[in-house]
């Protein structure tokens, strides 16, 4: 079932949102607020948080407050990866969640941690149960980024390789399990950390990897999952199909669900980090979705599918 | 004592030698092969270590080898940071020794190998142990890079940042050692038949310091540098004494690099210099200032004290 809706993705870094083309992020505000509004509407019992922030900025999101982004969230979200790419210490984790709940004054979902395993397996594992020790019990909802390696076939397209020299390759290695297929030293601590700890997993338009996931999902207690539609890709041949078994392999879980990337017909500048050129639309794509996938009565009916483990 | 002069710091790496100016390292071959003859002369027996390849790459030695830099040098040396820049994984290090050993019969050593604690503090003292299983009793010489963290208002001035984007600022920590004086977990683990890469600035108010961190670990083996730029300082002969009798107590390696700015054939520290010959009458001046027997049992009786 869907538990949460999330409004766009890391609306403070360039590789989602143009903020050269909103430098006040009044665009972006207006957007997400009409979006929730919508959502709520469709469905009030979803929970509707706003996409995670990466950097982890409290000015920020006191600005997206002040501006009203905010009104119709229950939650607000960070992203961090701290051992990779932040530059502020792993131990610091509880203070970065501090700030935020001081800034947005809702609770703080964590809805991306992880440690590339880049140069050593165990620096991940070490990081996942830190991770674990710092954030379990004191965030609502932590996702671990991520299940899968990115196939180094695949360019990580939402970041900037030349602005990240040699640490655009972490981006490769995120995974618990490697691209073969073979689970990496931190996959064994899974277990013992679900179904407190949710997963982070984005599916590529017609991802094969998609039963692998579910099925490895399934045998390590994965309850709570973040995964994303593409509303660029829902312009693209095939999207609902697409899109209808992505939902389904995931309606077992407690997913959040986040909408992001503007399509390239829609917005001011034709890439999916501009805004779009009418708002409304934005809000329209995520009530469809809302619509088709979390309709109150296909709640109740995954529920009973999903049996005790949810109950619990 | 210096136990080794090491010619030129990471030849095939654009933050210390411009081969855009020198695309076939044939400049530095000859001025590397000049400076190795140089030291030879000035102290027999002294050994000559090439600088430190990083990346760890076999086919730079081999073109280096065409040139008939090989015969001049002692031995060879390998960088490498597999945790914090490197495209290969920290349990590669006997394979990347490997590779080296199959392109040259000379002994390697590993003159810089570390981990950042930009992120935590376990990551550096996981890589440390690990790296002491490798690499102790795999090659003659392994130094930890680095026992100091470099001062947060340094710049890391031979690192280019904007090519290494967010891993540039992973350089101001690699040290054991916080930039404010306390030490950090992997000092516990620290095994002293490594020893340990340090620069020093011109003039580094951290000198006196750092000699007393590494005699409480028992370090015997220290690589350090004399920059070639810096020696045409005013008050450098002053400077580098200082240094280099802080530092006599230890086995030294003693890295020369950077062009003087007026000497290259660009104003640049990596530019090959204008007058090849230049770099080993400097190699040749440092050897018999530091390095000539009379000034060692000198520096050993001051050690004995």
């Amino acid at each position: 079932m869907i538990e949460a809706v999330m409004f766009w993705n890391e609306p403070n870094n360039r590789s989602h949102w143009d903020f050269d083309a909103d430098p006040e992020w009044r665009l972006f505000a207006q957007m997400v607020a009409q979006a929730a509004r919508r959502v709520k509407e469709e469905n009030p019992s979803i929970r509707r948080v706003l996409g995670g922030i990466s950097p982890v900025d409290p000015v920020f999101m006191a600005h997206l407050r002040n501006l009203g982004a905010l009104d119709d969230m229950d939650a607000v979200a960070i992203h961090g990866f701290p051992i990779d790419w932040n530059h502020w210490p792993l131990d610091e984790w509880p203070e970065r969640v501090r700030e935020i709940e001081e800034a947005a004054e809702r609770p703080v979902w964590v809805s991306e941690v992880g440690v590339s395993s880049f140069g050593a397996e165990q620096v991940q594992e070490f990081g996942l149960r830190r991770t674990a020790e710092l954030l379990l019990g004191r965030v609502e909802r932590i996702h671990w980024y991520s299940l899968f390696d990115l196939p180094k076939s695949w360019p990580a397209t939402s970041k900037n390789p030349e602005a990240e020299g040699s640490a655009y390759y972490r981006h490769f290695y995120m995974g618990l399990i490697r691209e073969d297929g073979t689970p990496k030293r931190a996959l064994r601590l899974l277990s013992e950390l679900t179904p407190e700890l949710g997963l982070c997993q984005w599916f590529h338009f017609e991802d094969p990897r998609l039963e692998a996931a579910a099925d490895w999902m399934e045998n390590f207690g994965v309850r709570r999952l973040r995964t994303g539609l593409s509303w660029a890709d829902s312009l693209r041949p095939g999207a609902l199909e697409w899109f209808d078994r992505q939902m389904e392999a995931v309606a077992p879980y407690n997913t959040t669900v986040t909408f992001g990337y503007t399509p390239e017909s829609l917005g001011v500048l034709p890439y999916h980090t501009s805004p779009p050129r009418d708002l409304s639309d934005y809000a329209e794509f995520c009530a469809a979705m809302v619509r088709r996938y979390a309709r109150p009565a296909a709640v109740a009916s995954v529920r009973e599918y999903a049996g005790p483990a949810v109950a619990a | 004592m210096i136990e080794a002069i090491k010619l030129w710091n990471e030849p095939n790496n654009l933050s210390h030698w411009d081969f855009e100016m020198d695309p076939e390292w044939r400049e530095f071959s000859a001025m590397a092969a000049l400076a190795a003859d140089a030291v030879h002369r000035a102290a027999p027996g002294l050994p000559v270590v090439l600088g430190g390849l990083s990346p760890i790459d076999p086919s730079f030695l081999r073109k280096l080898e065409s040139h008939g830099l090989m015969d001049r040098v002692d031995m060879v040396a390998v960088h490498g940071f597999p945790l914090d820049w490197n495209h290969w994984r920290l349990n590669e290090w006997p394979d990347k020794i490997g590779e080296i050993r199959a392109v040259t019969e000379k002994p390697i050593w590993v003159t810089e190998v570390g981990a950042s604690t930009f992120g935590a503090d376990e990551v550096q003292t996981f890589a440390l142990r690990r790296t002491q299983e490798m690499l102790l009793g795999e090659v003659e010489r392994v130094f930890w890079y680095s026992l100091l963290d470099l001062p947060p208002t340094w710049t890391a001035t031979t690192r280019h940042k904007e090519s290494d984007g967010s891993s540039y600022y992973r350089h101001f920590y690699l040290g054991l050692i916080r930039a404010d004086g306390t030490p950090k977990p992997a000092l516990d683990c620290f095994d002293p038949a490594m020893g340990i890469c340090q620069w020093f600035h011109f003039e580094d108010p951290r000198l006196d310091m750092a000699v007393e961190w590494l005699n409480r670990l028992g370090v015997r083996k220290v690589r350090t540098g004399i920059s070639w730029a810096d020696w045409h300082r005013p008050n450098a002969a002053e400077w580098f004494d200082r240094q280099m009798a802080a530092l006599a107590p230890f086995d030294v390696t003693v890295t020369l690099c950077f062009t003087p700015p007026s000497r290259g054939r660009r104003p640049h520290h990596t530019s090959p210099p204008l007058v090849p010959e230049e770099f080993a009458w400097f190699a040749e001046e440092i050897v018999n200032r530091y390095a000539r027997p009379a000034r060692t049992e000198v520096n050993q009786t001051r050690a004995a004290k």
